[in-house]
């Protein structure tokens, strides 16, 4: 049988082409952004504050009914809880109360010490409590979601606390939402103090709820059940903010378990400490 | 037989709604819980999804789909932009070469074949997000994600047979084919 000639592409080779070309590019769009991404392009992020910006209500909507499943779970794990509270309550007050009167005489003290050395106290904080919408804290990413009506007094680097311990900063505004990238984050780094020995560090994030202590000196070694807290180093967090505990101090890895449990957290504070850090004025420039 | 304008704008809808019912798990995903342990066990839902339309129905879902599903991914979840483009295009190249032995077999099949691919999957995921940081990820809590992913993988396959016996098996064409 006689072959016919085939003088143009097939249909069917040209799909097969343009099928292999749009996986191709598929793939090149996607290392693309992700070199983009490092790169910190200023458009790459307007643009992913963009669908942020939509999907963020839309998840808002599926957290309601998620409420009320922690509603009752919350209900049931309090209820045990007030019992053993209470009773450790009423030993805290006793030693409150002998406190109470003690500090008195040195906030007393404090006020004349600083009148003598014309001392200007720092300006008051100012927070906003936010409302966590969606969490991740998987091996891949930490960071919260939160939604906050009013969102004209927050800006990208302000601190974020639960209770009164350090859990990230703003990393992102879109609307009515943040997103904070959380202290157990892979990217993130703070400057700390251990406070017993007053010596500096790098707490590092890992993605996992411990915390990596790098850069502590032989001389001021961190022990086990000494406390962090912020050493106000570089700007962006004031000092004194408490982070977490060292919970195993080997001599080439030195964790710290932070004191806010990302499970639990349900609101979280904003706080203004009134101070322009690098990434305030950069987002300012912006 | 000829469509009307209507029953082609109905079944062109019908097309998006595997993209739309993964967005929709994907999104409740995220949603916090307050359970101890809910956000280390969180399963990547966009991977099962992703796998089981490409599998059995790549018509329905196709790379543009996918591109978008992973930019919201990325965006939900605060990863570098493109991360999980490039997972998503891995599972859909793996499952369009090697979707062939497992399709028609056994459903524990399908299941054991979408262990394999979600396992590397993550570890490129794991991969490049390490390369980006410089920093490892944990091993163990990408396994334990990779341990919730694979078990949620059943619920899934039932919630997404029903999706398409329910709005997307066409009998009509059956019925001519026939």
């Amino acid at each position: 049988m006689k072959r016919r000639r085939v003088l143009f592409i097939q249909l069917s080779q040209f799909r097969i082409f343009l099928r292999k070309f749009a996986v191709s590019a598929v793939v090149f769009v996607a290392l693309g952004l992700i070199v983009l991404g490092k790169s910190g392009n200023a458009y790459l992020n307007a643009f992913q504050s963009g669908v942020s910006r939509v999907l963020n209500p839309v998840i808002r909507v599926f957290e309601l009914p998620g409420d009320g499943v922690y509603f009752l779970y919350a209900k049931v794990s309090d209820i045990v809880r007030v019992y053993q509270e209470n009773k450790s309550l009423k030993e805290e007050k006793k030693i409150w109360q002998s406190d109470k009167s003690r500090l008195q005489a040195l906030r007393l003290e404090n006020r004349l010490l600083a009148e003598m050395l014309h001392y200007t106290p720092p300006k008051e904080a100012e927070f906003i409590t936010a409302k966590v919408i969606s969490v991740e804290g998987d091996g891949f990413s930490h960071s919260l979601t939160v939604f906050i009506p009013d969102m004209k007094d927050v800006k990208k680097g302000q601190v974020v606390l639960h209770e009164a311990n350090l859990i990230g900063r703003i990393d992102d505004i879109n609307g009515a939402y943040a997103r904070v990238l959380l202290i157990t984050d892979i990217s993130s780094k703070i400057p700390v103090l251990i406070e017993r020995t007053n010596a500096k560090a790098i707490l590092s994030g890992n993605n996992t709820d411990m915390l990596n202590l790098l850069y502590t000196t032989s001389e001021n070694a961190p022990v086990v059940g000494d406390k962090i807290v912020t050493s106000g180093v570089g700007g962006i967090f004031p000092s004194g903010l408490d982070i977490g505990r060292i919970v195993s101090a080997d001599t080439h890895e030195i964790k710290v378990k932070a004191f806010a449990n990302i499970e639990s957290i349900e609101y979280v504070y904003i706080v203004d400490y009134g101070f322009e850090t690098p990434l305030l004025l950069e987002e300012e420039k912006h | 037989m000829k469509e009307s304008f209507r029953e082609m704008t109905v079944n062109y809808l019908k097309t998006l709604i595997p993209f739309f019912s993964t967005l929709l798990l994907v999104l409740i995903c995220f949603v916090p819980t307050h359970i101890p342990l809910s956000h280390f066990l969180r399963p990547d839902v966009g991977l099962a999804c992703v796998y089981f339309w490409v599998l059995y129905h790549r018509d329905v879902f196709g790379l543009a789909a996918l591109a978008l599903l992973g930019i919201i991914v990325d965006t939900l979840s605060g990863t570098p932009l493109g991360v999980h483009i490039a997972v998503f295009v891995f599972v859909y190249l793996m499952t369009i070469y090697f979707g062939n032995l497992v399709n028609t077999k056994p459903f524990i099949v399908s299941w054991t074949g979408f262990a394999c691919v979600c396992l590397m999957a993550l570890f490129i995921k794991g991969g490049i997000l390490s390369l980006y940081h410089s920093k490892t990820v944990p091993i163990l809590y990408v396994l334990m994600t990779y341990l919730a992913t694979v078990l949620i993988y059943p619920l899934i396959t039932k919630f997404n047979i029903f999706l398409y016996d329910k709005y997307l098996f066409d009998d009509e064409a059956i019925y001519e084919q026939g």
